[in-house]
């Protein structure tokens, strides 16, 4: 029940902030995009787009999602509220990806894309991931600008080799890597499900781990001093 | 003046401290670097690869471009940033009642971020051009882009209540963009769906210098900037 109210309230917040409508404008520019390339093209173009854009939008958005609660004290209401950090965690998580996984379904649909299962999928797990890291560096952090730098690193960090993976370097180092195996699963290049599923689930429940302790240690030292 | 000066001493010690600063600095001597060395070794790949003789090349001029936006982009989105920050503390309106007013305030916070910006666009463009423009070219395209760049800072200050608004209007501040690959790509009448863009109007200048084109740089950029100085001031009031 009170997963349920700290989920809608944030898909309320996130509504009224414009999420829904810039993400309805970005899907026509996306498709558009989509349509004006080859048709051989068209799959891994909606690949790199869905990969880079609505599966990343949890990272993007994060830290002003948080840093807002900071400044208009909501994180003091819910600090001294019952609910769990599971909870608070698990809403921010659900309510993005649910933008992140329509976005990514219709971009699917548009180019054509075979497994539009397996492009859900990937979209959502990899919004699931890249969300957690954005609470687990917002949390922590105090300006925006501070937080946009945070998260430069950290997504070079996660972008950059399913990219070389994408575009023909194969190695296996990164057959386990968490971003990897989501580009592999939008892409609909995933031959391995029953360790690449697993896989990204302990990745999942390790960045979920440090969010929890980022957030809990956020929500005992507002107000100046650390309970 | 000193007001001026210390408001903007202001922002630029928070963009400092931040680390802000350095990376605004530092990213577009990156992007100046792989655009400079690795863009003609891509294109010695793919030339290959396809057995053509330019696959890259005709579009160099299109990576000037975006060369010389980004330095622009990056200083007005962290001016941006920190307006917002100032919004959401009430800065702003204790300023807008101190010697600096409203225009001052302005003045500070983005026309001069977008000089200095123009400045280091043009030194960047310099340095890492690919396709040796001239510097006359290079002065006004550093000047249109340091525009735009103030341009997209309004907009994200002028359509946002809060920090969560200013991140979802400066993804859609990057549409703003949408019109510098345009004239490269489309040469048919439907280009000019674009035509309310800025962007496109530079860029069909870069390509074409013509009086049209300087025209449509100028009246799209006050027009915009009519706009948006508008709703920026009813949201600083």
């Amino acid at each position: 029940m009170r997963f349920r109210g700290l989920l809608l309230g944030d898909i309320r917040f996130q509504f009224k902030y414009g999420f829904y409508f810039l993400y309805v404008l970005l899907t026509f520019v996306f498709i558009a995009v989509i349509n004006a390339v080859p048709a051989a093209f068209k799959a891994k173009t909606a690949a790199v787009i869905i990969f880079t854009d609505p599966a990343t939008l949890g990272i993007f958005f994060m830290g002003a999602i948080i840093l807002l609660e900071k400044s208009q004290r909501v994180l003091n209401s819910l600090a001294v509220s019952p609910i769990k950090i599971w909870e608070y965690i698990a809403a921010k998580v659900v309510s993005l990806s649910i933008i992140s996984t329509t976005v990514g379904f219709v971009l699917g649909v548009a180019a054509g894309a075979g497994g539009i299962a397996s492009v859900a999928l990937g979209t959502f797990l990899g919004s699931v991931l890249f969300t957690l890291l954005g609470i687990i560096i917002a949390a922590q952090t105090n300006s925006l600008n501070r937080f946009i730098i945070t998260t430069v690193p950290a997504m070079l960090f996660l972008m950059v080799p399913p990219f070389f993976e994408l575009f023909g370097y194969d190695s296996n180092i990164f057959n386990l890597y968490p971003s990897n195996i989501v580009l592999r699963i939008i892409a609909g290049n995933a031959e391995n499900w029953l360790l690449e599923i697993p896989a990204v689930a302990m990745w999942i429940i390790f960045f979920y781990v440090i969010a929890h302790g980022r957030v809990s240690k956020m929500l005992r030292s507002i107000g100046g001093i650390k309970l | 003046m000193r007001a001026l000066i210390s408001s903007f001493t202001q922002f630029w010690r928070q963009i400092s401290k931040d680390s802000m600063l350095l990376v605004v600095c530092v990213s577009p001597i990156l992007a100046g670097l792989a655009f400079r060395f690795g863009i003609p070794e891509a294109e010695k790949l793919l030339t290959s690869y396809f057995g053509k003789s330019a696959v890259l090349a005709p579009y160099y001029l299109l990576f000037d471009i975006f060369l010389g936006i980004l330095t622009p982009y990056m200083f007005c989105f962290a001016s941006a940033m920190v307006i917002l920050e100032d919004i959401d503390s009430s800065l702003t309106n204790y300023l807008s009642v101190t010697p600096i007013g409203k225009s001052g305030y302005l003045l500070s916070r983005l026309v001069f971020p977008g000089a200095i910006s123009a400045l280091l666009s043009f030194v960047i463009l310099t340095i890492f051009t690919l396709t040796n423009i001239s510097v006359l070219q290079n002065i006004l395209l550093s000047f249109f882009t340091a525009c735009i760049g103030v341009l997209i800072s309004l907009l994200i200050v002028a359509l946002s209540g809060n920090k969560v608004e200013g991140m979802a209007i400066a993804k859609l501040g990057g549409l703003f963009l949408l019109g510098v690959p345009i004239p490269f790509f489309i040469t048919g009448a439907e280009r000019y769906y674009a035509a309310v863009l800025p962007s496109f109007w530079v860029s069909s200048f870069m390509l074409a210098p013509s009086i049209w084109n300087a025209i449509g740089i100028v009246v799209t950029i006050i027009c915009w900037s009519g706009i948006l100085y508008r709703w920026f001031k009813k949201k600083i009031a």
